[in-house]
């Protein structure tokens, strides 16, 4: 197997393949920046476009957008606070102060090295490791991926924000969005009033550009100093180079979010949203000073970035191997496999090698020129972009995000969607609701619910059989230590303080 | 009265001519060809696959062009073909038995006399497979297993109302037993369930199965005789089961299309099927392809209604 | 953030809240035509929303008696004959697109848009315009062959 890896490399250093992924990585960061234009829905575009092109040329271009668009996510998010990406809020969280700090230039660095790191790391996973992580995902069966979306639940737990009632009114929103839709257990439409378009249930994107895409354009035309581009001026940016030697201290954060991100990406469905929210929680934890976290502390943002790159390649583990995708853009990427005849499966590695291999490499070279193209471009080009004067940079959001939605799958009502999603978003936003265990909510309560109700068919209504195996066992014990360890953690604090007192 | 009838005799024929003559050269401008679901997916790759041989088979320098309209497993699709204008600028893809059975379980905007049926190009049976590590590895020990106790036997699939659910209503019937159904929300997760054991057995389809075939154990193939893809699997018939059910993807027109347009199309299909290029192609992307056209392929949909309905009346999905 | 401690009319919670509650209501009544497995989340999802709904709104009574109880009264609007501009404008352009075509409206609302909010330096404003509708033309248009809604003049 890994001969034929270096058999396949020359054919991806041509010059024709090399270009498209160069293409393809300046392409994705542009998307993953402008905010409303997502990777999925820029490869959907993408798709029919590529039936006759070379298979290695296309899937290239491919794997450049999906590696240039996680990192691009960030740069809206840190500059803007309006997330490019679903696997960017994370981000936001300590890149958006730290801009306003004045220091977006170095939240910008910090998340290009991550993300390329990111990357770097899941690609050579994905190319030495494919056939035994697609075993580990095998393993989990409709309950315990059950459990894994519980762990990723509990994750809302820490998003919930200073006012824990409106935090919990937010996941129970975001959860309660995720239902509409078609039931696929019983075959029943919940919620849709009758709509076809509302029966394969809402997609992330839409809500995600409603929440936080809307309300900061009203507010860029309404000349609230709350989303304030001024600052995006005063970048500070020094060259990468020197930048570099003080974020090796996160090493550390850069191991953990690779690991976190390649788990999450081997698993069908959780996505890099997920991966995001989970190693910036785990970074957190592991911090010496969480209080600072959200206020600006650059290793949140490395976490947040390594982890939705480290997702990439390895989500086409099982996308490859079992033909069931890990993203919602891997799912996408499967479908511009299958154009060009290549169909997922253990055949596919004996029958194409040549492709399937130089399509890893892709990944790599892809996450590589992610700093050298993402470095130049995000610091100088974008910052530009962000000097336009307010109204016309909200009324060009509109129009983005209009765009956007619209293409995903060809029709307006999903914009109308959007728009009642914004503004929602833009009154939640106001009366303070935090809007991560919304977005949380959508991508994992259904996604529970649905491999619940597997789970108990499969163990035919017997509860038990929930933690019937060694894989379930270990995620209940883990799900138990995440939640457990802050509490007891705090109660023996205030039993110090009470005792000191 | 006079009036009225000669005026309607007058738009009659003006109607006649008019048609006739954007007749005489069709194709003369794009045609759309609606696809149900999103870029890459199996009926996708079809209908791309399809589109330069029509092309070449319609002359005139026709153009195709494949438009995605993604949702609601193909119905959003569809329901925009029904609804077109019948002048064979619009033709779609379809899918059997979905597209009948939706017809049943939702508010559909069509029904079986909304369309013209153009060919029906695909036909994917159904097969069983077990996990290679299952002491299931014959129809015997599955049926044996499923009538010892009812409900024993767990069963992954891709989902409600579809071939697959009807394969297995019928498999019901003819093994008497009773099976647990476990829908998922598409083959291969339905497939992976089973390879990791987490489910007794599974029914996919025939190209699902082909890149797997060292992986799973396959008891039979829903066909009337076995196929080249998968060698040595027996056919249910052959084992004493009559059991002879798939997945069919075909394209339809909205119906009321002008008959010479409808001969021209269909004959465009026929030659394309005849194309050895094509039929390398399809193979390639692993769709196990029969031609069924016309009246034929309206009969075999007639068929899948009827099959859907009884299914629907013994044991509603929804 | 602004925070003011008194304020005019009603507190936004206590409207919020009711607001939830109707919505979560009216869904809820929806849930006992489902199967009971289909049914069973979202009732546990609606009924918390009304429940967490009620305590927020007990909550702004409480701060009114008692200091120990805190419900921050936040501002919504910076400047309401604006905002409500804002949702026309969106509204407009939304609506304009689908009827129009996608080029035709945003070549003439996005100047007049920003013209309307505040930016009123007309040649860079329409420099501006060309640039983004002609780059989104190109790219969408001509180089991915994307269909975005049609213009009028070309049906």
């Amino acid at each position: 197997m890994y001969g034929s890896l270096i058999d396949a490399l020359p054919a991806v250093l041509s010059l024709g393949n090399f270009a498209a992924v160069v293409l393809g990585v300046i392409t994705g960061i542009c998307i993953g920046a402008l905010p409303g234009l997502s990777a999925t829905m820029a490869i959907s575009v993408l798709i029919p476009f590529t039936f006759g092109m070379d298979p290695l040329v296309a899937l290239g271009m491919m794997a450049g957008i999906y590696n240039g668009a996680m990192y691009g996510g960030a740069i809206p998010a840190v500059l803007l606070r309006i997330p490019g990406t679903p696997a960017a809020v994370a981000t936001s969280f300590d890149g958006y102060p730290m801009a306003q700090q004045g220091r977006g230039g170095y939240a910008l660095q910090v998340s290009v090295v991550s993300s390329a790191i990111g990357g770097i790391v899941s690609a050579i996973v994905l190319m030495l490791l494919a056939p035994p992580l697609a075993k580990v995902t095998l393993l989990f069966g409709p309950s315990e991926v059950f459990w894994v979306a519980v762990f990723g639940l509990s994750a809302i737990v820490f998003l919930l924000g200073g006012d824990v009632l409106k935090g919990l009114l937010s996941a129970c929103f975001g959860v309660f969005v995720s239902l509409v839709g078609l039931d696929s257990i019983s075959g029943y439409d919940r919620y849709t009033f009758g709509h076809l378009e509302l029966l394969d249930g809402i997609n992330i994107v839409v809500l995600l550009v409603g929440l936080y895409a809307i309300p900061p354009a009203i507010a860029l035309l309404e000349e609230v100093v709350d989303v304030d581009t001024s600052t995006a001026k005063k970048l500070n940016t020094t060259s990468l180079w020197k930048a570099f030697p003080s974020m090796l201290r996160f090493w550390k954060t850069w191991l953990r979010s690779s690991v976190i991100g390649v788990f999450v990406g081997i698993l069908p469905g959780a996505g890099g949203s997920m991966a995001a929210f989970l190693s910036y929680n785990e970074a957190r934890r592991a911090s010496s000073n969480p209080e600072d976290w959200g206020k600006g502390e650059p290793e949140g943002v490395a976490a947040s970035e390594t982890a939705n790159n480290a997702d990439t390649a390895s989500a086409l583990i099982p996308a490859l191997t079992l033909g069931i995708p890990g993203t919602a853009v891997a799912a996408v990427m499967l479908g511009g496999l299958m154009i060009h005849g290549l169909q997922p499966g253990p055949m596919l590695f004996r029958d194409n090698p040549g492709i399937v291999f130089g399509f890893m490499w892709q990944f790599l070279f892809a996450a590589i020129l992610l700093i050298v193209l993402g470095g130049a471009l995000a610091t100088n080009s974008f910052a530009q972009v962000l000097r336009l004067p307010r109204p016309l940079l909200g009324a060009f959001i509109i129009t983005l995000v209009l765009v956007g939605v619209y293409s995903i799958n060809g029709r307006m009502f999903d914009v109308y969607l959007m728009l009642g999603f914004g503004f929602i978003g833009y009154f939640m936003d106001k009366l303070k609701f935090p809007l991560p265990p919304v977005v949380l909510g959508l991508i994992l309560g259904g996604f529970a619910e649905q491999n619940l109700r597997l789970a108990l068919r499969i163990g035919g209504g017997d509860w038990t059989a929930l933690a019937a195996n060694t894989t379930s066992k270990v995620l209940i014990a883990m799900i138990l230590l995440v939640i457990l360890t802050p509490l007891f953690s705090r109660l023996s604090r205030r039993k110090k303080s009470e005792s000191t007192a | 009265m006079i009036t009225k009838f000669s005026t309607i005799a007058a738009t009659l024929c003006l109607a006649s001519i008019t048609s006739t003559q954007a007749l005489a050269d069709y194709p003369e401008k794009k045609i759309d060809l609606i696809v149900g679901y999103a870029a890459g997916g199996g009926t996708d790759v079809m209908a791309r696959t399809v589109a330069p041989f029509l092309e070449q088979y319609l002359g005139d320098d026709a153009t195709v062009v494949v438009k995605n309209m993604p949702g609601a497993s193909g119905q959003i699709g569809v329901t925009a073909t029904a609804q077109a204008d019948p002048d064979g600028y619009t033709i779609g893809t379809y899918n059997l038995p979905g597209m009948m059975a939706r017809t049943l379980d939702r508010d559909a905007d069509y029904d079986a006399d909304s369309f013209t049926y153009l060919a029906n190009v695909v036909d994917d049976p159904n097969v069983i497979v077990t996990p290679k590590s299952s002491d299931i590895d014959s129809m015997e020990k599955l049926v044996a297993a499923a009538q010892e106790r009812d409900g024993a036997i767990t069963v992954s699939m891709s989902s409600l109302g579809g071939d697959d659910h009807f394969f297995l209503i019928r498999l019901s019937e003819e093994t008497d037993a009773e099976y647990t159904i476990v829908p998922f929300s598409g083959s291969a997760p339905a497939r992976s369930a089973l390879m990791g054991g987490h489910v007794a057995m599974g029914i996919i389809n025939l190209s699902e199965v082909v890149n797997f075939r060292d992986e799973l154990n396959v008891l039979g193939i829903a066909t009337n005789e076995r196929s080249e893809l998968l060698e040595g699997v027996p056919t249910f018939t052959e084992q004493g089961y009559d059991l002879v059910n798939g997945s069919l993807r075909g394209f339809i027109a909205p119906s009321g299309l002008p008959e010479e347009v409808e001969a021209s199309l269909i004959s465009a299909f026929e030659k394309t099927y005849e194309d050895p290029k094509f039929q390398e192609a399809m193979l390639k992307s692993g769709n196990p392809i029969s031609l069924t056209t016309g009246d034929d392929f309206q009969a075999l949909n007639a068929e899948q209604l009827e099959l859907a309905e009884r299914v629907w009346e013994s044991s509603p999905w929804k | 953030m602004k925070q003011t401690t008194s304020g005019q009319g009603p507190h936004p919670d206590l409207i919020t809240g009711i607001a939830i509650i109707v919505v979560a209501g009216f869904l809820l009544l929806r849930t006992p035509d489902m199967p009971t497995m289909s049914s069973l989340l979202p009732i546990t999802m609606l009924s918390t929303l009304i429940g967490l709904s009620v305590l927020m709104i007990l909550r702004v009574f409480a701060a009114t008696r008692s200091e120990r109880f805190k419900a921050p009264r936040h501002q919504i609007f910076e400047n309401l004959p604006r905002f409500l501009g804002i949702v026309v404008a969106i509204g407009l352009y939304v609506v304009s697109v689908s009827l129009i075509g996608f080029y035709t409206t945003t070549a003439v609302m996005v100047p007049l848009v920003a013209w309307s909010f505040g930016y009123r330096d007309i040649k860079r404003l329409l420099l501006a315009d060309l640039i983004f509708t002609g780059g989104l033309a190109i790219i969408f248009a001509l180089l991915m062959g994307q269909d975005l809604p049609t213009e009028f003049f070309i049906r």
